[in-house]
């Protein structure tokens, strides 16, 4: 079997318009994938810049996958958090670029205003939450009900290291 | 027989950029997965006094050399050198000004890496103000929690700062045993805008 391993970091993200946050993050595949090592999901610390807008989250990613298949290539969901207000924000980072190259920044989206924004506002908690996170990952057909709107970029800095490609005739 | 041998040699040019602090040395350690073992040099080490000049008024520069070769058979766990530096506060006190950790680049050549230094913050004003009046700030027990994704979550804090890292890496006998490792090293415009720190 051909073996990817991703290795970095989640550097941070900008453009969010509250400070004091963190976010939890998810790896998803397709059915011929396997994750032999590493974390698959996880939670960042809090962080509080006091330079700029940045919130730094310095969280490690080395993950380690087998494959039969290129079809469902690892995708990377982070759900930011803040305070009370819940919001998620997906980001699909597909790891396609050349090996040992990165790929650095996403825009995020979240739950955009729809129709339960106003009691989220006046409740000041229980914003738009996305249920099932996965079900965006692999395009899930009830995809076209949900509203968004773009919140922020996120930076990610990773290393993509490919195995045996080249004995199944991948050109990469 | 899968054996390879990965040479990585760091040579650090650190250059901190620290608001309002003076007086900075920095420790660093390496971090890496249980498939790889160190076969020469230091993983561990601590730097000199620096202090802004003159003619760096703004960056306080270590000149730091560090010089490590590691080994393994497995690209999981690729090593992190974890840095955290300690200055004094206005008591004397040594207290923590940041950690940060970054993964060594995995392609040959030359790198530089830009670290955001973040220090734990206490929980509580009244645990704030005991540790402000103590000199006892929160700091981390063992500075390789940076390096690992477990555990991270409760913790909070305040990103000050950054350290400049320059590497220069030394791969062997990775293509012989089927990875592919090009030296591309792609840079994103935009990012750039957003990130001037990483792209110094």
């Amino acid at each position: 079997m051909a073996e990817v391993h991703v290795i970095g970091q989640l550097v941070g993200a900008r453009g969010f318009p509250q400070r004091r946050l963190f976010c939890t993050l998810g790896l998803h595949t397709g059915g011929v994938w396997k994750l032999l090592s590493g974390l698959g999901s996880g939670q960042t610390q809090v962080d509080d810049p006091q330079a700029d807008d940045v919130a730094y989250r310095c969280r490690p990613l080395d993950v380690h996958f087998a494959t039969k298949g290129l079809q469902g290539w690892p995708k990377l969901h982070q759900a930011a958090d803040w305070g009370a207000v819940r919001c998620w924000v997906t980001v699909f980072a597909t790891y396609r670029p050349p090996p040992g190259a990165t790929r650095p920044a996403s825009p995020a989206t979240r739950g955009g205003p729809g129709r339960n924004s106003c009691a989220s506002v006046w409740c000041g908690w229980g914003g738009p939450q996305l249920r099932n996170p996965e079900a965006v990952a692999t395009g899930a057909a009830d995809r076209f009900r949900l509203c968004t709107e773009a919140t922020s970029t996120v930076h990610l800095q990773l290393g993509v290291l490919l195995r045996h490609f080249g004995r199944y005739r991948v050109e990469c | 027989q899968l054996c390879r041998n990965l040479s990585t040699f760091v040579y650090s040019f650190s250059l901190p950029q620290f608001p309002g602090f003076d007086d900075l040395y920095c420790k660093f350690c390496f971090v890496y997965g249980q498939d790889w073992v160190p076969t020469a040099g230091l993983e561990e080490g601590i730097s000199q006094i620096t202090s802004k000049s003159d003619v760096a008024p703004t960056t306080l520069v270590w000149n730091f050399p560090i010089d490590i070769t590691f080994k393994s058979t497995n690209p999981s766990g690729w090593p992190q050198i974890v840095v955290s530096v300690y200055g004094p506060d206005f008591f004397g006190n040594d207290v923590v000004r940041g950690y940060g950790a970054v993964h060594v680049p995995f392609t040959p050549g030359r790198h530089t890496r830009t670290i955001a230094m973040f220090v734990p913050e206490s929980t509580s004003r009244l645990q704030k103000f005991t540790s402000w009046f103590t000199g006892r700030r929160p700091e981390f027990t063992d500075p390789k929690v940076v390096a690992q994704g477990e555990g991270r979550e409760v913790t909070r804090v305040r990103s000050q700062g950054f350290v400049t890292i320059s590497f220069n890496v030394v791969t062997k006998d990775m293509k012989k045993l089927g990875y592919d490792v090009s030296p591309s090293d792609m840079q994103n415009p935009s990012l750039q805008q957003s990130f001037p720190h990483f792209f110094q």
